[in-house]
């Protein structure tokens, strides 16, 4: 017998094997009331599941083997990830199965953030936040006018947990909660409702555009959900045979998206709103708009910037300016986003505003590629109607508040120190956080309330930026860690504690679920005389429920004028012994989320190619200044705290910015982040964005010194200085060309 | 025959690396710490290369998925002294990992500089090491690794394809980086099927290989990227020019 033949047999042989052995071995890795999964020993079944690293609704699919999830990879044809995943999705399983998980409920038995904690059993941690809520409740509830003693706060990634936690705060009778999301995100609704008349976030119907213009957001890098952005992306660039359509990035700052670009415009900071309204202005002046001239004058009646006078203020030229008017123009579906990082500035909601306010010239308007009110199935709504209280309002009532329930959000990662959370928090009486990682905030509880991730939990909530309306729906697919548990399960506990089973009256959160399926079958698609207990499992199963159609409602454009002078602060030229400063997530760490991952740790950026660390992007021009070579680290200061970066030098960036990405400098957050780089938010003050009470991330002044240090690992290092070794591009011609299938 | 082969569309690309981190989660491959990754120590099978072009404000940033090219004149082949690394019947550039003694001479050898070696035996700190992945072996202190073309996968299917006694379909084994990708930027498949979809590709007018000059013969075909349809509407040089 040849070696060869003898292998194969061999592995057939064991092969077999181990199919026996598996047919005689069935696991159950979970038993209970709202999942049973079993399998057999040693073999992997993909399960569906949803992603929970941010709120916009990809779906995904989990691969377990004896009981462990083992891999994550999307749903194919899902509408808002069509089978693909972002790097932080992708090492989700590092925050299953992260070392420094809180898994017990724990008391803190120190001084607050001194990090002493004791375990206690979940019928005493319930005990003690039902009677802290109950005290601060009785003390006074709050009226109209009085917010009263008890605070709420809400992370971004909720689902329906947004809307059962608004019901939590209408069953205990206190004021409405407050939700902690990406701060541009309440300009861009804001400007939204100015521009378009929309009542909720817009939606893009980006695969069918022929040309997008984005004024700020960078939403191939983490912006809403970046999959759908890049499965777009690929449908305008090849997807549609014989037409491909152009991407254009207005930016300050070199992103991804960018990068990816057929063009970026390195617009100067806090000036996007200028550009857009000069682009408006060359489509009015040279009969170009397709759509509503009189809407667009509606919104701004005076008469826009010329070409010349905006380039000059925009740090661009007046001929590229003209160039992209008419090219928009040219073209049948073109779309303007606006927001991002042009929202963060305290103009943010103009130069939103106006960059929105492009599609009503374009007339893009809820046709293909064009832009819409989000769809939904009007799921959260029928749960709870009741309005949230804005994050600044709880911001500045916190020294009032004598109980804080915390679900799964970090102000004091994500907020401007100089807002005072920390301060505030330190005088409320009872801090409770509900939460599985040790967050900066977390560390800083009374009592510590473990929460499933993701794939532990049965999963509900509506994709929140579509134009087709995508609801989520998943049982667990692992068994939990620990003693964690669902957080509705235990807002749910909380309020049977409380005696509040009026108003809520399930003991779990798949049940409130189910029930709410069940009053809404008819709206869901194959709801309709379906079986129900076979629809709602097999709704499980395929990871949710979704429209094929677009069905987001036409924008019915502006009412009234932008009613608003901050077009006069948009920017000017770059301080000549300053740098503006642009914070923004990378698409590794977001917020914060994922700096508690080594997998997204030593992931090099992109761009800059820094693993486990903060730096800071400088133009050459700038460095070279300054004496500064890439890796060198730089103390940036400003008025109102400093911080040390390394710095990376590169001709991508607009000379007189310093770009620093959020997400490091954690408190704690577990081994993998605690203490790592540095958190940029300690530079800002506690300005706000115009007309909107969002804290303002753009446009800080900041000095640069060189410290003499430096330090920085960077991926590939060795390759890139080189330049001359053969390491790039090379033509090659090969046997031409057969027709391309690019589907 | 079988030769398997992957094209990369550039054109698609926005360097999201989410293929990266997917790579990491497939195969096991460990990760260093921020000490060990400042040496130059850090393993990644696949990486995301970023070039520059022009200057600012004219510059345009180009990325590049690179990974092993399963070159079938492979540079890295000739050079181990213990046949650890040896070349499939299926044009997989495979390695044998019990038989490494770590000389390093491969890694020395790849002009693509796509292989690492293990300086420490891997640590996951408890419970990270439940994630990990048993259709790969871990591997020790002293030996090389790089991308296998998600060999474990390849094997699955042709197994599964083998029990239910059928041809294997075309597009049927996802790398795990092709997997992750919402742009469908990779696509991976059988180079000697002329039918195939990465056969089709691979002869695009857009087709290039990396560093094709030095006649390694690369399994990786690179698509160039594309213009927008409008030639008559791109930036004149007056006003790249500063007009």
């Amino acid at each position: 017998m040849r070696r060869r033949t003898f292998l194969q047999t061999s592995a057939l042989a064991a092969g077999a094997a181990l199919l026996e052995a598996c047919g005689s071995e069935e696991i159950v890795y979970i038993e209970s009331p709202v999942a049973r999964r079993r399998g057999l020993k040693g073999v992997g079944i993909w399960h569906t599941s949803s992603c929970g690293q941010c709120p916009s609704g990809c779906g995904t699919r989990v691969r377990v083997i004896d009981g462990n999830a083992k891999k994550v990879e999307g749903i194919e044809g899902h509408p808002i990830n069509h089978g693909g995943l972002c790097a932080l999705g992708q090492a989700s399983l590092q925050g299953l199965y992260n070392p420094d998980r809180i898994t017990t409920p724990l008391r803190a038995t120190g001084e607050r953030g001194s990090g002493a904690f004791e375990e206690i059993g979940w019928d005493e941690a319930l005990e003690i936040a039902a009677e802290a809520l109950a005290r601060a409740a009785a003390t006074d509830p709050g009226s109209a006018g009085d917010p009263g003693r008890v605070g709420l706060l809400g992370g971004d990634g909720g689902g329906l947990l947004e809307p059962l936690l608004k019901l939590f705060s209408e069953a205990l009778g206190v004021t409405a909660p407050s939700y902690l999301r990406s701060p541009d995100q309440e300009v861009e609704r804001r400007a939204a409702q100015i521009a378009l008349g929309t009542t909720g976030m817009p939606a893009y119907d980006l695969e069918n555009a022929d040309y997008v213009l984005s004024i700020g957001p960078a939403f191939l890098d983490r912006w809403r959900s970046p999959v759908y952005g890049i499965w777009a992306l690929s449908q305008i660039r090849g997807g549609r045979r014989g037409r491909r359509g152009k991407l254009v990035q207005a930016e300050s700052r070199m992103s991804q998206t960018a990068a990816t670009a057929d063009e970026w415009l390195p617009v100067r900071p806090g000036s996007e709103g200028v550009l857009a309204r000069a682009i408006a202005g060359v489509l009015l002046r040279e009969n170009l708009a397709a759509g509503s001239v009189e809407a667009y004058r509606r919104l701004f009646p005076e008469p826009a910037p010329d070409p010349e006078s905006a380039a000059e203020t925009c740090g661009l030229r007046a001929k590229q300016i003209v160039r992209i008017a008419r090219e928009l123009a040219s073209v049948e579906q073109a779309v303007v986003l606006g927001g991002g990082s042009a929202a963060l500035h305290g103009n943010g909601l103009f130069n939103t505003t106006a960059a929105l306010g492009l599609n009503l010239l374009l007339g893009s308007l809820g046709r293909a590629g064009g832009v819409f009110e989000a769809a939904d199935f009007g799921l959260a709504e029928r749960l709870s109607t009741v309005e949230e209280t804005s994050l600044s309002e709880l911001t500045a009532r916190l020294a009032g508040v004598e109980t804080l329930l915390i679900l799964e959000a970090d102000p004091l990662h994500n907020l401007p120190g100089a807002l005072g959370w920390r301060e505030a928090l330190a005088e409320v009486d009872t801090v409770i956080a509900m939460s599985a990682f040790w967050d900066d905030t977390t560390r800083q509880a009374d009592l510590v309330l473990p929460v499933q991730v993701d794939v532990e939990r049965f999963q509900a909530g509506e994709a929140p930026h579509s134009v087709r309306p995508v609801f989520n729906l998943a049982s667990p697919v692992v068994a939990a860690e620990g003693d964690s548990r669902h957080p509705g399960d235990v807002l749910l506990a909380l309020a049977t504690a409380l005696e509040k089973t009026e108003t809520l009256p399930w003991s779990r959160f798949s049940d409130m679920v189910e029930a709410l399926v069940r009053e809404a079958v008819d709206d869901l698609p194959g709801g309709s005389g379906a079986p129900f207990r076979g629809f709602f499992e097999n709704a499980q199963d395929q990871g949710g429920l979704w429209a094929n159609d677009r069905t987001g409602a036409t924008p019915p454009g502006p009412a009234a004028a932008f009613d608003g002078s901050a077009e006069a602060k948009s920017g000017g030229a770059e301080p000549t012994d300053e740098f503006v400063l642009t914070l923004y997530e990378s698409a590794k760490f977001g917020d914060g989320r994922g700096a508690n991952r080594p997998w997204l740790q030593e992931l090099p950026d992109t761009l800059s190619t820094v693993m486990w660390a903060s730096w800071g992007e400088i133009a050459t021009p700038d460095a070279e200044a300054l004496g500064v070579a890439t890796g060198d680290l730089l103390e940036v200061s400003s008025d109102f705290g400093s911080v040390e970066v390394a710095a990376i030098v590169s001709p991508a960036v607009r000379p007189g910015t310093l770009a620093i990405p959020l997400g490091l400098g954690h408190d704690d957050f577990g081994r993998y982040a605690k203490g790592r780089g540095v958190n940029p938010l300690d530079l800002l003050g506690p300005g706000t964005v115009d007309g909107t009470g969002v804290p303002n991330l753009g446009g800080t002044r900041v000095r640069l010194k060189r410290t003499g240090r430096a330090r920085v690992a960077l991926f590939g290092r060795g390759l890139r200085d080189l330049e001359d070794i053969p390491t790039g591009w090379a033509s090659h011609e090969v046997t031409p060309a057969e027709p391309e299938d690019k589907t | 025959m079988t030769r398997w082969g992957m094209v990369i569309d550039t054109d698609r690309c926005t360097g999201c690396e989410a293929c990266v981190v997917a790579c990491h989660e497939e195969n096991n491959i460990a990760t260093v710490g921020a000490e060990e990754a400042a040496r130059d120590r850090a393993n990644h099978w696949l990486r995301i290369e970023r070039y520059y072009e022009g200057e600012f404000p004219d510059v345009k940033v180009r990325f590049s998925p690179v990974l092993c090219q399963q070159c079938g004149e492979a540079p890295c082949e000739p050079v181990c002294p213990v046949y650890a690394t040896y070349h499939t019947d299926e044009g997989l550039n495979a390695m044998v990992y019990s038989r490494c003694v770590g000389t390093r001479f491969c890694a020395n050898n790849c002009p693509y500089t796509v292989r690492f070696f293990n300086w420490f035996d891997p640590e996951w700190d408890a419970p990270l090491e439940r994630q990990l992945n048993p259709d790969v072996s871990v591997r020790t202190a002293g030996v090389m690794e790089k991308c296998t073309f998600c060999v474990q996968r390849i094997q699955d299917k042709q197994r599964g394809a083998k029990a239910e006694e059928r041809p294997l379909e075309d597009g049927e084994i996802q790398p795990a980086c092709a997997s992750a990708c919402a742009a469908n930027v990779i696509t991976f498949g059988d180079l000697d099927d002329p039918e195939s979809k990465v056969t089709r590709l691979a002869h695009s007018r857009r087709a290039t290989h990396l560093l094709h000059e030095l006649g390694t013969e690369p399994a990786v075909t690179y698509l160039r990227g594309e213009d927008w349809d409008a030639p008559a509407e791109r930036p004149s040089p007056e006003e790249t020019g500063g007009g």
